[in-house]
């Protein structure tokens, strides 16, 4: 719109009356609305502290209003800006529970997915199933988005926020642009046989080959590969790691 | 060592292996801090089911101790009060000045110097410290970095040294090092003698005077601390917040009483603490001392 604005050398006033004379009533209106919502999608997905404005998680304790926005926390900008900025691309977080940890990893595997293409993201949990919770689990239908976190976040994000076409799977999501989250057990056989460009490990303190898997990511964090580990206190490869620092 | 960030509850490091680790208290969320109404509500709903804040299930599963089940720490309160505790470093100019001294063969060395101020308030103000074999350290090299003429000179280089009572361990008397004369045996004070670095015998298991010294009287309050810790002394601050008492297994302390001791680990710069500490503490210092 602007070039062609240019082209004409009139204002923007003039220029939108003369393109609302020539066009069929509310097609400038769609046009106008279509490039705001890319703009604003493009803004949003700029940062994750800008997408996290738009996502909803669930409170299964809350029986009147399960579905609400993501509470806003002073860690959060500390913790997402630390992450984009892979200063280090090994990320230990030792936490207390009920922070909403887990959630905000979702939130991250998610923005990464959506804004930047061809990304292979792992979400590592102890079991096949606990990781699939995490991505898309499907449900008993195989088409229920609200079962697994990272499903329910894209569901529930605004219309010109979601991604059209994204493929489901028990534990996986394939984008459009070619990004792919996938939940994995533990282990470090899905990360050697795959060149991931972010894990993220669910309670890494408490899966027993953790070590392993730490050990097979190295080679990938050096490459531009980014490992994110969270967990609460638990003795192990993890915990030997937080307390000797 | 995990330090600060600007926000509560979150402290930050880099472990040696390059891995940035970051720690997230509860209380880095204002709703669940404890020093909010809204926080202190939270925590007494979530303490059902614990035996209090001390249990070690709740400091595994809230306080992101990786060792609560190893004993209790001697000084929890640390993290929180990191602010008024480890502290920016200041002039000690004119103040009296005693050190402490923990010598390790296998072991790090710390030297520890302590400034007492005109109000009897102490600074940890000066510290060296022998980082422990790096994983990328061969052992010759290791061993080319310690021994007592590098630790003469490294104490020698402080700018504290001229003049300053440094206690030791005793068991250095110990006449155990072969001399290179006819002199026969020497002590390993007698070589750290003849480098230029006079040590005194300190005194040996003070541990639980000094632990009690500091909790129940230079740290009774440790937001107003009558002890603090230089930041350049990050050894003594990292060693200090992971000391913690010997324990028994849960299935034991059913038939047995708490030991009361502490565990010997990562405690050089607290033993170098210790010695130096343990000159000043005169018995009547004890809060409720009953002297008659």
């Amino acid at each position: 719109m602007t070039d062609l604005q240019k082209h004409t050398g009139k204002s923007p006033e003039a220029f939108a009356a003369l393109l609302a004379s020539k066009c069929a009533p509310g097609v400038v209106e769609r046009f106008c609305k279509a490039s705001l919502s890319r703009i604003e999608r493009a803004q949003v997905l700029s940062h994750p502290n800008n997408f996290i404005k738009y996502v909803s998680t669930k409170d299964e304790h809350d029986e009147i209003n399960p579905v609400k926005l993501f509470p806003e926390k002073p860690y959060i900008p500390y913790l997402f800006d630390s992450w984009t900025k892979k200063e280090q691309s090994i990320f230990f977080v030792a936490k207390s529970r009920q922070i909403m940890l887990t959630w905000l990893c979702c939130v991250y595997a998610l923005w990464l997915a959506k804004s930047k293409p061809h990304r292979l993201i792992f979400l590592q949990s102890k079991k096949e199933e606990d990781a699939a919770n995490l991505v898309f689990s499907g449900g008993r239908t195989g088409k229920n988005w609200n079962t697994a976190r990272i499903s329910f976040i894209e569901k529930h994000l605004p219309a010109w926020l979601q991604d059209e076409k994204i493929e489901s799977a028990y534990g996986k999501l394939l984008f459009s642009n070619g990004s792919k989250i996938w939940g994995i057990p533990e282990g470090a056989d899905m990360i050697r046989s795959y060149t991931p460009s972010l894990v993220i490990s669910d309670e890494a303190a408490f899966q027993p080959s953790f070590g392993e898997a730490f050990t097979a990511i190295l080679p990938i964090a050096k490459q531009g590969g980014q490992l994110i580990a969270i967990s609460s206190a638990n003795p192990g490869v993890f915990g030997e790691i937080v307390t000797a620092c | 060592m995990l330090t600060p960030t600007e926000f509560r509850g979150i402290q930050s490091a880099i472990s040696v292996e390059g891995v940035q680790v970051v720690r997230i208290h509860y209380s880095a969320d204002p709703a669940k801090d404890p020093d909010t109404e809204a926080g202190k509500i939270w925590i007494s709903k979530e303490l059902q089911g614990y035996r209090g804040m001390d249990d070690p299930r709740w400091r595994k599963e809230m306080e992101v101790d990786f060792d609560a089940h190893g004993g209790q720490l001697l000084f929890p309160y640390l993290l929180d009060n990191q602010n008024s505790l480890f502290v920016a470093p200041y002039s000690v100019e004119g103040l009296k000045l005693i050190a402490g001294l923990d010598y390790g063969t296998r072991n790090p060395s710390a030297f520890e110097v302590l400034s007492v101020d005109y109000d009897e308030k102490i600074n940890i103000a000066y510290e060296y410290y022998e980082a422990p074999k790096k994983a990328i350290e061969s052992d010759d090299e290791f061993r080319a970095r310690k021994g007592y003429k590098k630790l003469c000179a490294a104490i020698k280089a402080c700018p504290y040294f001229e003049g300053l009572t440094i206690y030791a361990d005793p068991s250095l008397w110990n006449k155990t090092q072969e001399s290179a004369d006819s002199k026969g045996l020497m002590s390993i004070a007698d070589l750290f003698q003849t480098e230029g670095v006079r040590l005194t015998p300190g005194q040996r298991g003070r541990d639980f005077a000094c632990y009690e010294h500091l909790d129940k009287q230079l740290w009774v309050d440790p937001t107003n601390p009558l002890l603090t810790i230089s930041k350049v002394c990050p050894w003594l601050w990292w060693e200090i917040q992971r000391l913690r008492f010997s324990d028994y297994g849960a299935a034991t302390q059913v038939n047995q009483n708490l030991q009361e001791k502490i565990v010997d680990r990562d405690n050089h710069a607290w033993d170098a603490l210790k010695y130096a500490l343990s000159s000043i503490i005169r018995v009547g210092f004890f809060v409720g001392c009953d002297m008659t």
